[in-house]
């Protein structure tokens, strides 16, 4: 399995524990993130019961994804013929070094100075930003969320909503020092402020950067789901456009894409379609009046293909939607910072080890309570919580795991196999914790890593005699 | 988790009780409850005394051999069991649905797996999808409102969420309300709960919250984990913060008349 | 040859075919995809009623012109003031251009290809009004769909913050799924860029509250005749 190994200041995952216990304690977060979940929530449940059968569309999306992962070399292929055959060009990136040294070469190439960059998640595993702007080009991010993260030197905390751990207060704050923009709450008045700016960099550019949602190889398409019309600003304007695509993100049919792109607005933002979706078959006509003039699509494995093969092949169908997020309590409590990389909440929590390999983001799976949420929320049907259970054996297995919790399963297994030693072992926590327990009969402190759970509540003494212990009386009560 | 497999007609058959770990240990009255229940069914109920666990903490946490040792005896302790009926939605779906996983590629035990997975029951479900029955002959010790929390494995993993509500209303003394948030979890996860118990301590805050809001008088669950979780954080916060006399209670202590799962 | 051989497409591609691959029993494309929304009455009235109630939800405007004529009038009592719009170089409202020009309202031709782009797209950038036409609308969502081709700009449904809209009526379909059975593969065929245009632009980036009107249009006029 390839895993790619992310440089150790730049993912913080195996902080986990540490880092989602701060952001417990962030009042501010705390605001935001329940405003922005429940929000995201509802308007997912609202748009979802009004389509024709939910259940049947998730089971005919989830269809159409694992057709085009059956297929998806040959798919990648027929969608590179068709747009190359428009003038396309396409390159292949193994890793993000690969991918961010293409964009720059492509730079180089066409004398391109600035560069407006929209939405893509993609991009963010590579850290292209950082290395356009370290090659001396200058990127601006155009998306609002995208730009608020920019400019306040932070990260992404969502995979929709790139600031839904922020408050509109904080983004104000910002806003009034960095652009200088008079004080104001409005959300409006932020907008327009954003606006504005953007206006002079979308017609300044030499090259927009984007990422597609889908690629559909029947027509040789990518297919862009936007709100605020940056990514056609980004696709449209400049006379370079170049789209960083992971390879998973292909699909067979114009069909296929109908059923896929409403089920991932209607999940992600509760709309019926968002306000633009584009489809980009290739760069200006010669004769068009408008767009570019030469497009690039990069094809991003970046660890993809290493999971391609394995029992974790599903998660590939995912299609960024964000839902499980919006509905995971974890996710819901700690926001997506913890998660210490680029993909946070359930599937986050599945493709970061995956993709970044599993020592480097060994609490991750351990994340969840296996409520099942995500799975019920997802538009595709991904059984999330089965993979969580799978990495968990995995990790296991190559002997990642804390040697107190190891020693305590062994005895448990052990004492599981031998009814008799099952009984006494019993008995002997029974007369320990009926020892521990105070005046109200609750245990308020256990020791070692037990005292992990008495810390925040009460744990109940065993009981004095066991059910074994219960129907042993009743049957002797009756043979006597 | 896969979709549920088919279970054999239960009726007629002896039931074979799967108490549970923590039952056993911690509620052993709620396992009394359940026989009771049952048996008022006209149930014949045995006890197989070899069991012990189903395996499901070892394997959640990722201990896969050592869960399939002690699942391996779980299908030995059972191997005479005509029906099985457990009072957990947690344990029934570890059976049913990670059995198969755990034991098909396994010559000496898919057959004994395969089986066992045909006849095991969570308690709700047994009594009104296996037996037909929806109306108990039942009433509480004292009056009583009482809202229930969906537990999660249970609700997700065996669908189950009308049956309770179906024996509840035929309860008498018991006013059934809502609890808002009725399907969130609770917090518990197994070892999670003390792997990151800041997490698992928000959730459960979320959920004493939704309780505090609610005028119930007791909360009906199915799974004795998620009321140990609920309870803790209710008695905690009586020593600490606001008092609630609310209490979670399983629903199996219900059904038989109880408005306590306390054992000591 | 060798090169080949070792590049990054054929190690990407090698991995993908070097075992077997996932998903062999996922089910085969159904000979009917289920609709995501339903739409129960089919005939032109009753689409535009469907469309014009999706699309006002979502602030847009539409107007149902009883004539030509009358679609001139509206849009000539859109633009208003303004002396310059920007305009496709042909619109499928016939005498568009010519009652414009007579109340001498001067259209931008927008044309930015090759390398020297600041300047046009500045000029661009200074229409208030930008007015196209629509290869089709869609009613269940409420969606103007607007390709691009020599006659037809990008920018005209983009960068100026009111978007004009001319709608003949038998453009309308019932929903996404029907313009892709029956027109889609010309249009994708023929044009470079296909946008599917639900509204004005907006975000919900700011703690999820909807906000009208941020890089692309603010204001959505649909001109149906």
């Amino acid at each position: 399995m390839l895993t790619k190994t992310e440089s150790p200041e730049m993912q913080t995952s195996n902080a986990f524990v540490h880092n989602s216990a701060i952001a417990l304690h962030n009042p501010t977060l705390q605001i935001a993130l329940d405003r922005g979940t429940t929000n995201a929530v509802n308007n997912r449940v609202r748009a979802m019961l009004e389509t024709t059968d939910a259940n049947a569309l998730r089971a005919q999306g989830r269809a159409s994804r694992l057709r085009a992962l059956h297929n998806l070399p040959a798919l990648l292929e027929q969608a590179e013929a068709k747009l190359q055959a428009r003038g396309v060009t396409i390159l292949w990136a193994v890793d993000g070094a690969e991918c961010n040294q293409h964009v720059i070469d492509i730079a180089q190439r066409h004398g391109v100075h600035k560069i407006a960059k929209s939405k893509s998640m993609a991009t963010e595993e590579t850290h292209l930003d950082h290395a356009l702007e370290a090659a001396g080009l200058e990127v601006v991010e155009t998306d609002l969320g995208e730009f608020v993260v920019q400019i306040a030197h932070d990260t992404p905390s969502h995979i929709v909503f790139p600031i839904l751990h922020m408050t509109r207060e904080q983004v104000r704050d910002l806003f009034v020092e960095k652009l200088h923009m008079p004080p104001s709450d409005d959300p409006e008045q932020l907008t327009a402020a954003a606006r504005e700016y953007m206006r002079a960099q979308f017609t300044s550019a030499d090259m927009g950067i984007t990422g597609a949602n889908f690629v559909i190889a029947e027509t040789g398409t990518l297919a862009i789901v936007s709100n605020e019309g940056n990514a056609r600003m980004c696709s449209s304007l400049p006379r370079v456009h170049v789209a960083v695509v992971g390879i998973e993100k292909v699909i067979e049919t114009l069909d296929d894409f109908a059923t896929l792109v409403q089920l991932l607005t209607r999940s992600a933002t509760g709309q019926r379609l968002t306000s633009y979706v584009q489809m980009i078959n290739g760069p200006a006509n010669d004769n068009d009046s408008d767009g570019p003039d030469q497009m690039y699509v990069i094809f991003l494995d970046n660890g993809r293909s290493g999971i391609y093969s394995t029992t974790y092949a599903e998660s590939l169908a995912c299609i960024r939607c964000g839902a499980c997020l919006n509905t995971c309590p974890v996710y819901q409590n700690v926001g997506g910072h913890a998660y210490g990389w680029v993909y946070p909440g359930p599937i986050g929590a599945i493709i970061t080890p995956l993709l970044t390999g599993i020592h480097n983001a060994a609490p991750l799976p351990h994340a969840s309570s296996l409520c099942g949420a995500c799975k019920t929320a997802c538009p595709v049907d991904i059984d999330i919580p089965d993979m969580l259970l799978k990495l968990r054996g995995d990790l296991v297995a190559d002997g990642d795991s804390d040697p107190m919790v190891t020693a305590g399963i062994k005895a448990w297994a052990l004492a599981s196999q031998n009814p008799r030693m099952f009984e006494l072992g019993g008995k002997a926590a029974s007369l320990a914790t009926r020892t521990l327990a105070g005046k109200d009969g609750q245990i308020h402190k256990l020791p070692s890593l037990l005292g992990n759970w008495t810390q925040n509540r009460d744990f109940p003494p065993f009981a004095k005699k066991s059910f074994h212990d219960l129907w042993r009386d009743r049957q002797s009560g009756k043979s006597s | 988790m896969t979709h549920d497999p088919i279970r054999l007609d239960p009726k007629g058959k002896k039931v074979s009780l799967f108490v549970t770990c923590i039952v056993d240990m911690i509620y052993p009255g709620t396992g009394m409850s359940t026989v009771e229940v049952l048996e008022r069914l006209g149930c014949v109920v045995d006890f197989p005394a070899a069991q012990t666990c189903c395996g499901q903490m070892g394997f959640n946490a990722g201990y896969r051999a050592d869960a399939k040792a002690v699942a391996r005896h779980f299908l030995s302790a059972f191997k005479d069991a005509e029906v099985i009926v457990a009072p957990s939605g947690s344990c029934v779906s570890m059976v049913r649905h990670f059995y198969a996983e755990l034991f098909d590629d396994d010559p000496q035990w898919a057959a004994a797996a395969r089986r066992i997975i045909s006849i095991t029951w969570e308690l709700t479900e047994f009594i009104v999808d296996g037996l037909g029955i929806t109306q108990l002959d039942a009433a509480l010790d004292r009056p009583a409102r009482a809202a229930i929390h969906d537990a999660c494995h249970g609700l997700r993993g065996l669908d189950l969420h009308d049956q309770a509500r179906t024996l509840l209303k035929s309860v008498r003394n018991l006013e059934l309300i809502e609890l808002p948030g009725a399907n969130q979890c609770c917090g518990f996860g197994g070892l999670f709960a003390v792997k990151m118990p800041e997490v698992s301590g928000a959730m459960l805050n979320d959920k004493v919250q939704a309780i505090n809001a609610t005028p119930a008088d007791i909360i009906v669950t199915g799974d004795v984990s998620c009321l140990t979780q609920m309870n803790g954080g209710l008695t905690r916060q009586d020593r600490t913060g606001s008092h609630n006399a609310t209490r979670v209670v399983h629903i199996a202590d219900v059904l038989a008349g109880k408005t306590s799962s306390n054992a000591n | 040859m060798n090169n080949q051989a070792h590049s990054s497409r054929d190690r990407i591609l090698g991995a993908l075919r070097a075992k077997k691959a996932p998903f062999e029993s996922a089910s085969a494309r159904p000979s009917a995809y289920m609709p995501v929304t339903a739409v129960e009455h089919t005939d032109t009235d009753a689409l535009l009623i469907r469309f014009t109630a999706e699309l006002e939800r979502l602030t847009g405007k539409v107007h149902v012109a009883s004539s030509a004529s009358d679609a001139l009038e509206t849009v000539m009592t859109l633009i208003g003031d303004d002396r310059t719009v920007l305009a496709w170089d042909v619109l499928p409202l016939p005498g568009l251009r010519e009652t414009m020009q007579a109340h001498g309202i001067s259209t931008i031709d927008p044309h930015a290809r090759g390398d020297v782009r600041g300047e046009p797209l500045a000029l661009m950038a200074t229409a208030r009004i930008g007015i196209t036409g629509a290869d089709a609308a869609l009613a269940a969502t409420g969606t103007l769909v607007i390709a691009s081709n020599a006659a037809q700009s990008r920018t005209a449904s983009l960068l100026p913050p009111v978007h004009i809209t001319l709608l003949r009526r038998d453009r309308l379909y019932a929903r996404l799924e029907d313009w892709i059975a029956r027109d889609s593969r010309e249009v994708m065929n023929n044009a470079r860029s296909v946008a599917f245009i639900t509204g004005p632009s907006r975000t919900s980036d700011i703690e999820m509250q909807p906000i009208i009107g941020v890089h692309g249009p603010k204001v959505l006029h649909v001109v149906v005749f």
